[in-house]
């Protein structure tokens, strides 16, 4: 009877981690069977500029293009604000006002993406538009000002912790040989704290790659490269934009659903590096605790 | 430039820096607060919403939020917490451990549109289910897996072995170990999970957006197999139509619930753990 | 801007009062409101090695550690009084810390070498200083590993992490580290604490060939120690200065009856 219960327990509990693991598995293969039909009727033209479905034209570098360049101006902006918000809350900030910031950060870590995107039309694009002298302000500019805001709390909390966790006898032996507070930070916290705050990097880089409302409401919808190849200030197209737009009016089976998935996929693959890149950082710890 | 000067600019740049996130905190914040408050009325929360939503209330959408992610809850936590067991009692070699961390919290770091095409693919077309809301919930439990099982695993790993000992001596088995001594012990930390699963889940509006949900004339639903509105996709519908002030006020007031509704989940967390904290203490 | 180098480096024997490099006068601690320190007068001799002794808790550390103000981060605290290094104030208004810090080392009870090679950790203090050549680097770190006697071991292995060597040798280093900045006095707060009587020893034989250049102030609550090497002492019990000087004077004739009882005995009814 006790067996029983003992057998049944253990199957239970075997399913529901089979399961968990299994998930990503299948979401990989789904993406990449459903890919199929494009890969081979396009091919390596899947990788070209032009995307025009009803020319059988499903390029989609310009997708690809807009997501590498928002997610680089987010990281441009964010990384040394965040680290210097980081040094701020680890070295600066009196303790007993940690508590209220750490909140603080976690509520601005959790308002929906939705929001970041309304806010983005009603303030955000418009500023842009009149700030530039533009025709609209749905630029690859403002996504990015977007999406930097969205992974600040991110890279302010881990980067925080990386800093708040180094013992605290290295500020005071680097500090008892006559260093100033920056250069205490510079020459013994943050090369300590390096690869943990590469791990809040990434992990935030992975987040920007995978945002889609905000970005979807604010860069415009042009499948198109600027030119020339480094203006943010017109519109443009990214995976998540793309795919959030167009998949539910297309027909499921279709070539054209078949090259929305394959711009998925690479996504997810690209994604998936660097959260695995991620990881690994952040459980590289120097290893000075002895 | 001296030694001095210099730790005084960098020391000016981190201040500045805090300012800029602090400014900008303030500003997201009051902007909701400020455009939201004056949309929101007991009508606006009570009736249904009309004309793509420029007009009348959000109702409905409240109710399907509510119970797209209740649904999604009660599908992940049993998971989740199964998870956690096998991972915290039952898996011992270090390889498979790391693995398992691997695939399971990979899941977190997925996009959200991924997530939904993946809902599209499987559930809407290949088993037919067609646009229904309980498959929006399958797919959020899914996005709440990682969190849940991350949480309850914390805790269940952070009881003394010597609980365990203790049981076995008694004569209980694995199980009744498991299910009258850890269980117990690690339910806040479980409960926590999920509450901050569900503070992000009601916030999503790609994984379920073309699977689950519909623009316009949405009743509740009455079966699985239909769709349903929720407070996200209400407001990118009303997002959409930025030009008409109507349907921008109403956007400000479903998106001060929204957030009210985020708040009241992450706080409920955070009080949660808070109280586990001091009992550990005790 | 206002001039921060406020602190008098360079004085004339007959300014300072009874070659003393540091007093203070009046000095009191509070941390978080508990009076940790109380109306300290004391003085330290310069080129002495000075010994601070007293039972656990009566506040050495935080006495030492005043001198330097590595004290300021700690949250709740508290000052009143001076201290006074070569005559200024070190809790004046404008005193640049880092300055004041490479003229006043210490060294801590725990070693801690940074995780770098051993001649990183020596030029360690010395980094944002002047340019140096490569071969001036190679002269500071030869000069100051000889000086804590530790050159004959690691000097064909200097680009090695300082974590390979033995507690002793890195406390050791860690005093190297000190000396390259070249301070006036070094605090060193129970330095041989953390190591086997071995290391300790060597430690206490560096500490006797520092005398000649610096002023050593040393927290213990080894009395045996204090004997060894001490030419001043200071014996501080319970946040206040029972009695105070040369260690012959204390060690056969204290004026205190305390003192005689403690120094004797190791006990202390404060």
């Amino acid at each position: 009877m006790f067996a029983l219960n003992n057998n049944i327990g253990k199957s239970y509990v075997v399913f529901s981690t089979f399961i968990s693991t299994m998930i990503i598995f299948l979401i990989l293969i789904l993406l990449l069977i459903n890919s199929w039909d494009a890969i081979s009727f396009s091919g390596i033209e899947l990788f070209s500029i032009e995307w025009a479905p009803y020319k059988n034209k499903y390029g989609i570098l310009s997708m690809l293009y807009g997501t590498l360049i928002v997610t680089f101006t987010a990281l441009v902006l964010s990384i040394p604000l965040g680290i210097a918000t980081s040094i701020f809350t680890a070295e600066i900030l009196p303790h007993k006002y940690r508590f209220i910031v750490k909140s603080l950060l976690e509520l601005l870590a959790g308002i929906p993406s939705i929001i970041y995107g309304l806010i983005g039309v009603a303030f955000f694009s418009i500023w842009v538009q009149d700030i530039f002298q533009l025709q609209t302000g749905r630029t690859l500019l403002t996504a990015g000002i977007l999406l930097s805001i969205m992974v600040l709390p991110t890279i302010i909390t881990l980067a925080d912790d990386a800093l708040t966790n180094i013992p605290h006898k290295y500020r005071e032996a680097s500090k008892g040989l006559g260093l100033y507070d920056y250069e205490v930070i510079k020459s013994t916290l943050l090369p300590i704290a390096k690869s943990n705050i590469i791990g809040a990097i990434l992990l935030a880089l992975g987040r920007a790659l995978g945002e889609t409302m905000a970005v979807m409401l604010v860069i415009g919808s042009i499948d198109k490269i600027p030119s020339p190849i480094y203006n943010l200030l017109t519109s443009g197209q990214t995976v998540t934009s793309k795919l959030g737009r167009e998949i539910s009016e297309t027909a499921f089976g279709s070539v054209h659903f078949s090259a929305l998935i394959f711009m998925g996929f690479v996504l997810l693959l690209v994604v998936i590096c660097f959260t695995l890149i991620a990881q690994y950082f952040s459980n590289k710890t120097e290893r000075l605790y002895d | 430039m001296t030694r001095k000067s210099k730790n005084s600019f960098f020391k000016i740049f981190c201040w500045l820096s805090v300012s800029a996130c602090f400014g900008t905190l303030i500003f997201l914040f009051g902007v909701i607060f400020l455009n939201g408050i004056p949309a929101i009325s007991l009508d606006f929360i009570t009736s249904r919403s009309s004309n793509f939503g420029s007009e009348g209330g959000i109702l409905y959408q409240i109710v399907g939020s509510i119970l797209i992610v209740l649904v999604a809850a009660l599908l992940s936590f049993p998971l989740a917490i199964g998870t956690a067991i096998f991972k915290s009692e039952y898996l011992n070699n270090r390889k498979w451990k790391k693995l398992s961390n691997v695939l399971i919290f990979g899941l977190n770091g997925i996009p959200s549109v991924v997530f939904g095409i993946f809902g599209l693919i499987l559930f809407v077309n290949i088993l037919g289910f067609g646009i229904s809301w309980f498959v929006g919930s399958i797919i959020l439990a899914v996005m709440m897996l990682p969190t849940i099982t991350l949480t309850t695993f914390q805790s269940i790993n952070s009881i003394p072995v010597i609980y365990r000992e203790s049981s076995l001596a008694l004569g209980l088995n694995k199980w009744q170990t498991i299910t009258k001594v850890l269980l117990p012990q690690s339910f806040s930390g479980a409960i926590t999970g999920l509450f901050i699963g569900l503070a992000r889940a009601i916030g999503e509006t790609a994984p379920i957006m073309f699977i689950a949900t519909a623009f316009s004339g949405v009743d509740l639903p009455s079966g699985i197999r239909e769709p349903v509105s929720t407070l996200p996709t209400h407001i990118l519908a009303l997002a959409q139509q930025a030009t008409n002030p109507a349907a921008l006020q109403n956007a400000w007031g479903a998106s001060f619930v929204l957030i009210l509704l985020v708040m009241l989940f992450s706080t409920t967390a955070l009080v949660i753990r808070k109280r586990q904290l001091s009992h550990q203490r005790l | 801007m206002k001039n921060s180098s406020s602190l008098k480096i360079i004085h004339s024997k007959a300014d300072k009062q009874s070659d003393s490099i540091i007093n203070t006068e009046g000095f009191n601690v509070w941390i978080n409101d508990a009076h940790i320190l109380e109306d300290i007068n004391i003085t330290i001799p310069e080129n002495k090695i000075t010994c601070i002794v007293g039972p656990s808790g009566g506040g050495k550390s935080t006495l030492v550690r005043s001198f330097n103000r590595i004290n300021d981060d700690i949250e709740g605290l508290k000052i009143q009084g001076s201290v006074r290094f070569n005559d200024s104030d070190v809790y004046d208004q404008d005193i640049d810390t880092a300055l004041l810090r490479s003229k006043i080392g210490m060294v801590f009870q725990k070693p801690c070498v940074f995780p770098k090679s051993i001649s990183e950790n020596v030029l360690f203090g010395l980094q944002y200083q002047k340019k140096l050549s490569d071969i001036d680097r190679l002269e500071i770190v030869e000069e100051n590993l000889k000086a804590v006697s530790l050159w004959k071991e690691v000097s064909h292995r200097l680009n090695n992490p300082a974590n390979s060597l033995s507690i002793g040798q890195q406390q050791r280093l860690c005093i190297a580290r000190t000396l390259a900045v070249k301070p006036q006095v070094i605090l060193m707060d129970e330095p041989t604490s953390s190591l086997d009587p071995v290391s300790g020893r060597a430690v206490e034989e560096t500490i006797l060939k520092l005398k000649e250049n610096y002023t050593l102030v040393f927290v213990t609550h080894n009395i045996r120690q204090a004997e060894r090497i001490a030419d001043h002492l200071v014996f501080l019990c319970d946040g206040k200065i029972i009695e105070q000087g040369p260690v012959n004077k204390l060690f056969q004739n204290a004026e205190n009856s305390r003192t005689r009882e403690y120094l004797k005995n190791e006990f202390c009814d404060c």
